[in-house]
């Protein structure tokens, strides 16, 4: 009996011991963690915000696909002809873009329309409301980023010629149903993007300032998300690509002018044509940057990654040859003219500042200017320390140049004692001389006269540009002066100005699409640099890469897996 | 009462159990004479299989099960049972994947193409076994047994007997092997010369001009200044060419029908081939005690203890570490010591072995390993004739941890400054300060446990002519996760299955499965699957009874379905978010993170079990008393693997995590396995050899795959292990380079050429196809040996066969300014020539092609032994009753494509250690 009670109780125990063993509770992250709790809930907006902060070597790959660089340990096959549907480097754009559109929608749906509020105690708080309708702004302003992007990168023509956009998703589909989907026209994509930064525009404040306390929701502790100003920002880049001679092949003044006009309401919301700060990357409180994220200031990868040998780094970005010619000398004048005053022996005396901004050149010892002593002078030549080969051998140039731009001056020796090596760091996606470019552009293509204030403007196209070359070191500038006098010649200034001050942020590979310029992009040019026996230097220039793209080119071929999963889909022309 | 179907069969195992005990209970009425002998062992031809899920006739059972002996196994010297089954299994294929001294070997089994799971004495303790203490190994293929471990059993079962298990005089065996492990292949590494040449020769090709100067090669080549231009061979410099290592043991076991006991201790040492510095240096001990008591007619009770504990001393630098750093630092990186104390480094090369194993401090990992097990069995042949109970339950703990000092010893780089007269002279740099610890740090991990509780109630009864043997068990295995975000192991098994064997000819099996998983949510909790078996055994029937060349024949088929969770640590069925990333506002220090919030996962309630509907088909069969045949074929249906099949959704949906996961992939595994044996034990001079292989090809019945148009790229129905690349054709010459087509950038002399498949004139990704596969379909073993007088010669080889390796791996694609191996100065080992040489990553010349395969076939011989043992004269006075001095070796010889690394590991040598080959030289003695 004994043996009865004892196999009783063992099945008892066993009943009870496994009747949760199969529940297994882990810890994990639920949809009502993040939407029941008031600021988890906006960790979905701020999770878009990541997918656009520090893409600093995207930014760098598209500038190898130019005549503005090339990579130090990779030969660009992109650029050398080989170029498909199968082969874009771009590619990501579409599902990035598209993705962050789905998480705009999934906040609002979640946490929007619920009416769920950002502080515990929402009765009582200004900042309760105006966070609520600033996280509204920023889903459309992020939204219109995204559709900006593959605007930008997947707006073409048909091959019957049909200027195409993408497919406008306004909310969250079937799975099935993304497989459907036709492009939009380009026009339709613009006015959406429009629309949406209206949106976003209602309901942000127009820029971030003040204390918390003083201005709640708004203060510049929010700084790097989307603003009222970004918006309008958006709005006139979306437009100026709009005008632009790839998607505007009849081209309709009508669309110069209302980029003309956007762009000049961000001047304007920002109290008009004011100087431009000086480049410091450091600097998180720059009123010139529209929108910037930063990183959280203990961040030295960009400067171990791009800095020169002897200052221990690796040297990946090699800025041409052809980038450093296009740097005017110091009185303004290209390099080309004689009034320069250019020595081709001391190429690089008495350039622009922003060469000495921006580049690492052989003989460079002053991280922000022609003359100073940050670090001991750059060897590019050959047989020096910082040419290929030399102080860290499987790390040096190929152009003879390294990129300076920002970077941050800090210092890696190991030998050093307090050495400096983190600094806060920003990444610009809208600034303030994007804008001032784009005016000068648009003013120009749109009324003809770079000089003259144009009827209800109360400031040129030239005032504008004036204001990037002042930057520049130009304060007397008479080259701007000839060059304004007529329509094409500003043109040439300005696509050249864009080149130097937008250069290494990713501008220039859409800049020449969109100008209808790609195919005439420049083989990559290298200087190599010779130490004569008498310590003079023999400068001879060498081609690095070849460039070669087709008229096709302008426009960039949509994924490929996208179009044999979707035949609503059409390619661009040429692809 | 409302109760949902999910709940029921979640305490499905609870209800059973409860039945049980009701069903005993109730019977306590003796029903039945005692019988002493077991029903199923009263017939001298059957080998029974006592399992904890089971007591199996093999010899009546419809199951595809193959045996060997621990005494054959042993002949393998050390003390790895992985590395003995090597070649001896059909359809097994052994692999080894480390060769530390010290660790396990990293072994791979691969049974039948699937990974088969280990039992020890039937329980799931994985492969925590000493090769001394083994008695047998099965190696059970098909449903039959598989099903009997649900989840664990999805891809067969190498099932291990330990010693102790049957009872027998008391046997006192002794074992002392002493071993001698000599390096193998290693990679050629190139003298300070002829990287400098070769970089030179790259560099050229790529217009930077030289890198080294004529002087400098030179200076390497003479060895006139190492300081400046230094040569330092660095495997002459830190390899051993061998090292020692120590193998003994002693196994007590024994018993009568009351007690049965077995008892083992094993000792290893080993030390590793550090020339210089701390030295791998490590030993083990092992033990097993096992005992079984039947305290009264009814209960007998068991229970054993497994304990490993192992010590190893190192050097902190790992070991793959340094044999990273030895083949990736060039000869002339830096001189290694300057003086007797300034250790060098440069700025390219920032590491310095020397300094690193002299002075970088002392790793000390300590490694228990114990399992305990306690069971009770009951026999009710006093209540029920036939009727047992038997019941265990195991609880298996890992602990590791580790005693740390990691210093940093100083390093510099030097420089050479001009001196007064102009001369360069030598200065150092700081490039490292020295950090000594003071403190000793203690790390622990790899916490592990494990519990698992297990029973079976077996019925035995003869009806009519035949035998019918029934069982009813339960295995409940328990893992916990240290990770409070990952799931645990939670399983439950049941089985009830029932064999039926009439006359001893024709033998029916039938078993239903119920297994349960936490991994799935609602009725997918638990589910049911069926097995079912025939047999036949011809040579019991009249017409082939008293044949005398044809001893036994049997035809046996098997389907089953086994059901297996996913492996994702993940579970499947929930909507998980997640809070990874982080985004900064604001301005200046004191402006915090703010956290980012997004879907991680896509919920799929309906999460399914994958299940292995494994159908297996075979035959015995014996003659002349010598020749032994055993076949399997087996078709293998696997369904419903788990994958989000985003290539089926356009990608404007978004990130795959709105893509819930599906049981959407099938495949098909299809093959056989064969043994084929000869004996002739009549003469003097007897022998035997075997033969076995196994073959099998896996391939995609339902893919998720894009809809290309061309028809070479899909995948669906080909091998799920092909190689998608292109398809080179040559190296572009002078002759052919002006038609080269557009492929992967500007293309030179020298480059690799491809072919153009959809013919667009244009070499992209819509040109590659399947041009080879990367997982052996073909594995085979011989087994040969021979007996004269008491001299035993015995030789085991294995190889694979049927795939292909791709070198696309650092020492074979030699490009930039960093290290470089000797094979940049040959052709590749499958007789291609290497492309041109470039100080720039070509995009073209290391995409995927099959310019880069090679076959990866090989045959080793991986076992040898050479024995004498004494002749029963010259022992018959003393205690002893057998004496046996013997020379064993493994890994013996390599026969392979490849000839310069070990296919089976291709980064022996090159970032791990070597393979080794070992000699042991012992005795063995039994009282």
């Amino acid at each position: 009996m004994k043996l009865t009670y004892i196999l009783l109780l063992a099945g008892l125990f066993a009943l009870a011991g496994c009747s949760d063993f199969l529940d297994d509770q882990i810890q994990y992250v639920r949809e009502k963690d993040v939407t029941s709790y008031d600021q988890r809930s906006r960790g979905i907006i701020n999770d878009i915000y990541t997918s656009y902060s520090f893409d600093y070597f995207r930014d760098f790959s598209s500038e190898y696909l130019t005549d503005n660089g090339v990579s130090s340990s990779d030969v660009s096959a992109l650029a050398s002809g080989y170029w498909g549907p199968t082969s874009n480097p771009f590619e990501y754009v579409w599902q990035q873009s598209y993705n962050n559109i789905r998480q705009v929608y999934q906040y609002i749906q979640l946490v929007h329309d619920k009416n769920l509020p950002y502080l515990e105690n929402p009765a009582d708080s200004l900042e309760n409301a105006r966070t609520i309708a600033r996280y509204y702004g920023e889903a459309f302003f992020l939204k219109a980023w995204a559709e900006w992007r593959l605007l930008q990168i997947y707006g073409g023509p048909s091959a019957t010629g049909e200027m195409l956009g993408f497919p406008i998703v306004n909310g969250i589909l079937e799975n099935d149903a993304y497989a459907k989907l036709p492009r939009n026209t380009y026009d339709e994509c613009v006015e959406q993007i429009m629309s949406d930064l209206d949106v976003a525009i209602t309901n942000l404040p127009l820029v971030y300032s003040g204390a918390g306390a003083s201005n709640p929701g708004y203060s510049s502790a929010e700084t790097g998300r989307a603003s009222g100003l970004a918006a309008y920002a958006l709005k006139a880049k979306v437009a100026l690509y709009a005008a632009s001679p790839a998607f505007n092949p009849t081209n309709d003044l009508n669309k110069w002018k209302t980029a003309a006009a956007l762009v000049k309401q961000v001047i304007d919301k920002n109290g008009g044509l004011k100087n431009l700060q000086p480049y410091d990357y450091t600097n998180e409180n720059n009123p010139d940057q529209i929108w910037r994220l930063r990183n959280g200031r203990q961040n030295n990868s960009l400067e171990k990654r791009l800095y020169p040998p002897t200052l221990y780094g690796q040297g990946e970005v090699n800025p041409s040859e052809n980038l450093v010619e296009a740097f005017p000398a110091a009185n303004g004048y290209p390099i080309s003219l004689a009034q320069s005053n250019y020595n081709a022996a001391t190429p690089y005396n008495s350039r622009d500042k922003r060469f000495y901004r921006f580049i690492f050149y052989n003989g460079d010892a002053c991280y922000d200017g022609p003359t100073c002593t940050s670090y001991k002078p750059l060897q590019i030549y050959q047989g020096g320390l910082d040419n290929f080969g030399g102080f860290i051998p499987d790390e040096g140039t190929r152009t003879g140049y390294y990129l300076k731009k920002f970077l941050n001056n800090l210092n890696f020796d190991p030998a050093a004692i307090n050495a400096t090596t983190n600094l806060p760091k920003v990444y610009v996606q809208l600034g303030l001389a994007d804008m001032y470019l784009i005016y000068a552009e648009t003013l120009n293509e749109a009324y003809g006269q770079p000089s003259v204030v144009p009827a209800g403007f109360s400031f040129s196209a030239k005032d504008a540009l004036a204001k990037i070359r002042i930057r520049a070191g130009f304060t007397v500038d008479p080259y701007l002066t000839t060059m304004a006098s007529n329509q094409s010649d500003f043109r040439t200034l300005v696509k050249n100005e864009r080149r130097l001050e937008l250069c290494f942020s990713g501008e220039r590979f859409h800049d020449l699409r969109r100008w209808n310029n790609i195919t005439n992009t420049e083989n990559v040019n290298g200087v190599k640099i010779i130490k004569n026996p008498n310590n003079s230097l023999t400068y001879q220039n060498i081609v690095v890469e070849k460039r070669a793209y087709e008229a096709k080119n302008s426009y960039l071929p949509l994924p490929y897996s996208e179009l044999l999963l979707n035949s609503n889909l059409k390619q661009n022309k040429g692809w | 009462m409302k109760q949902t179907i999910t709940d029921i069969k979640i305490y499905l195992f609870c209800l059973l159990n409860i039945i049980l005990v009701g069903s005993v209970s109730a019977q306590t009425v003796p029903m039945g004479n005692n019988i002493k002998t077991d029903t199923t062992a009263n017939k001298n031809s059957d080998e029974i299989l006592s399992t904890p899920f089971g007591v199996f006739n093999l010899s009546q059972s419809t199951g595809a099960v193959f045996k060997v002996s621990g005494n054959e196994l042993r002949k393998t010297p050390g003390n790895s049972l992985a590395e003995a089954l090597r070649g001896r299994v059909p359809g097994l294929k052994v692999t080894r994947g480390n060769n530390t001294p010290g660790e396990d070997g990293g072994y791979t089994f691969t049974l039948n193409g699937g990974t088969p799971y280990v039992l020890i004495d039937g329980e799931p303790r994985g492969l925590e076994v000493d090769l001394r203490e083994v008695e047998e190994v099965y190696v059970l293929n098909d449903a039959t047994f598989n099903s009997m471990l649900g989840i664990l059993g999805d891809n067969g079962l190498i099932y291990v007997v330990t010693k102790g298990e049957n009872a027998s005089k008391p046997i006192v065996e002794a074992n002392y092997q002493r071993g001698l492990n000599i390096r193998t292949r290693l990679p050629q590494l190139l003298s300070a010369a002829d990287y400098a040449t070769a970089i030179n020769q790259a560099s050229n090709n790529d217009g930077f001009g030289d890198i080294y100067s004529p002087t400098a090669i030179q200076a390497y080549r003479d060895g006139s200044d190492p300081i400046r231009y230094p040569n330092v061979n660095y495997q002459d410099m830190f390899l051993k060419q061998s090292s020692p290592s120590n193998f003994a043991s002693l196994n007590v076991y024994g018993g009568k029908d009351n007690v049965k006991y077995g008892a083992f201790l094993g000792y290893s040492d080993w030390q590793g081939l550090e020339k210089i510095g701390k030295q791998i240096n490590g030993h083990d001990l092992t033990f097993r005690t096992k005992i079984r008591t039947r305290m009264n007619d009814l209960i007998e009770a068991h229970a054993s203890v497994y304990g490993k504990f192992g010590q190893n001393d190192r050097a902190v630098l790992a070991p793959n570490t340094m044999f990273n750093w030895i083949s990736t630092t060039p000869a002339n990186a830096f001189p290694l010591q300057v003086g007797d104390t300034a250790y060098v480094v440069s700025n390219q090369y920032n590491n310095n072995l020397l300094s690193e194993l002299k002075g970088g401090g002392k790793h000390t990992d300590y490694d228990a390993r114990m399992i305990f097990d306690f069971g009770v069995d009951f026999d009710f042949k006093d209540y029920v004739k036939g009727l047992k109970y038997t019941t265990y339950a195991m609880l298996r703990t890992f602990n590791s941890q580790t005693l740390l000092a990691d210093n940093t010893p100083a390093t510099y780089t030097i420089n050479y400054v001009p001196d007064v007269n102009g001369n360069d002279s030598l200065t150092l740099r700081t490039y490292n300060t020295a950090i000594r610890q003071l403190n000793v740090s203690r790390s622990s991990s790899g916490i592990q446990r494990n519990f698992v509780y297990g029973g079976n109630v077996s019925y035995v009864k003869t009806i009519g002519q035949g035998d019918l043997n029934l069982n009813l068990n339960h295995l409940l295995y328990f893992q916990p996760t240290k990770a409070s975000g990952q799931p645990d192991v939670r399983q439950l098994t049941f089985n009830l299955n029932g064999s039926y064997a009439l006359k001893r000819k024709y033998i029916v099996f039938g078993n239903v499965n119920s297994s349960s998983s936490s991994k799935f949510i609602g009725a997918n909790r638990t589910r049911f699957f069926p097995t079912g078996g025939l047999a036949w055994v011809v040579s019991n029937e009249d017409f082939l009874k008293n044949n005398s060349s044809i001893n036994f024949l049997k035809f046996r088929t098997s389907y089953g379905v086994i059901g297996t969770e996913y492996a994702t640590s993940n579970f499947l069925y929930l909507n998980q978010w997640t809070g990874g990333n982080t985004i900064y506002y604001g301005i200046g220090g004191s402006s915090p993170a703010n956290s980012a919030y997004s879907l991680s996962q896509t919920a799929n309630l309906g999460i399914n079990w994958i299940t292995y509907n494994q159908f297996y088909a075979g035959a015995e069969l014996r003659m002349f008393n010598s020749f032994n045949l055993n076949i399997n074929y087996f078709d293998i249906a696997i369904k419903g693997q788990i994958a989000q099949a985003s290539e089926l959704y356009a990608a404007a949906l978004g990130n795959n995590v709105y893509l819930p996961y599906l049981n959407f992939t099938n495949r098909r595994n299809k093959g056989f396995n064969a043994n084929i044996s000869y004996n002739n034990n009549k003469n003097e001079f007897k022998y035997y050899v075997g033969v076995n292989a196994g073959y099998n090809k896996i391939t995609g019945e339902r893919i998720a795959e894009l809809p290309y148009p061309d028809q070479y790229r899909l995948q669906q129905g080909q091998p799920e292990d092909n190689i998608i690349g292109y398809v080179s054709d040559g190296l572009f010459t002078a002759q052919n380079i002006g038609s080269a087509l557009p492929q992967f950038g500007a293309v030179q002399i020298g480059d690799i050429k491809y072919k153009d498949l959809n013919g667009d004139n244009k070499i992209d990704s819509r040109d590659q196809k399947a041009i080879g596969n990367n997982t052996p379909r073909f594995n085979y073993g011989i087994n040969i040996g021979a007996n004269f007088k008491n001299f035993n010669i015995d030789v085991v080889g294995n190889g694979l066969a049927g795939y292909d390796i791709n070198l696309n791996r650092n020492y074979y694609q030699n490009f930039g300014l960093g290290s470089y191996f000797a094979t940049v100065n040959q052709n590749l080992s499958n007789g291609n020539a290497n492309p041109r040489l470039a100080v720039l990553k070509s995009n073209n010349n290391y995409i995927n092609s099959d310019y880069w395969l090679i076959k990866g076939d090989y045959f080793r011989i991986s076992l040898l032994e050479l024995g004498y043992t004494l002749s029963d004269k010259v022992i018959a006075k003393g205690p002893l009753n057998s004496v046996k001095f013997f020379v064993r070796g493994s890994n013996i010889a390599l026969f392979s494509k490849m000839k310069d690394l070990d296919p089976e590991d291709l980064n022996a040598g090159v970032s791990e250690y070597p393979m080794m080959r070992t000699y042991t030289l012992g005795a063995s003695l039994s009282f």
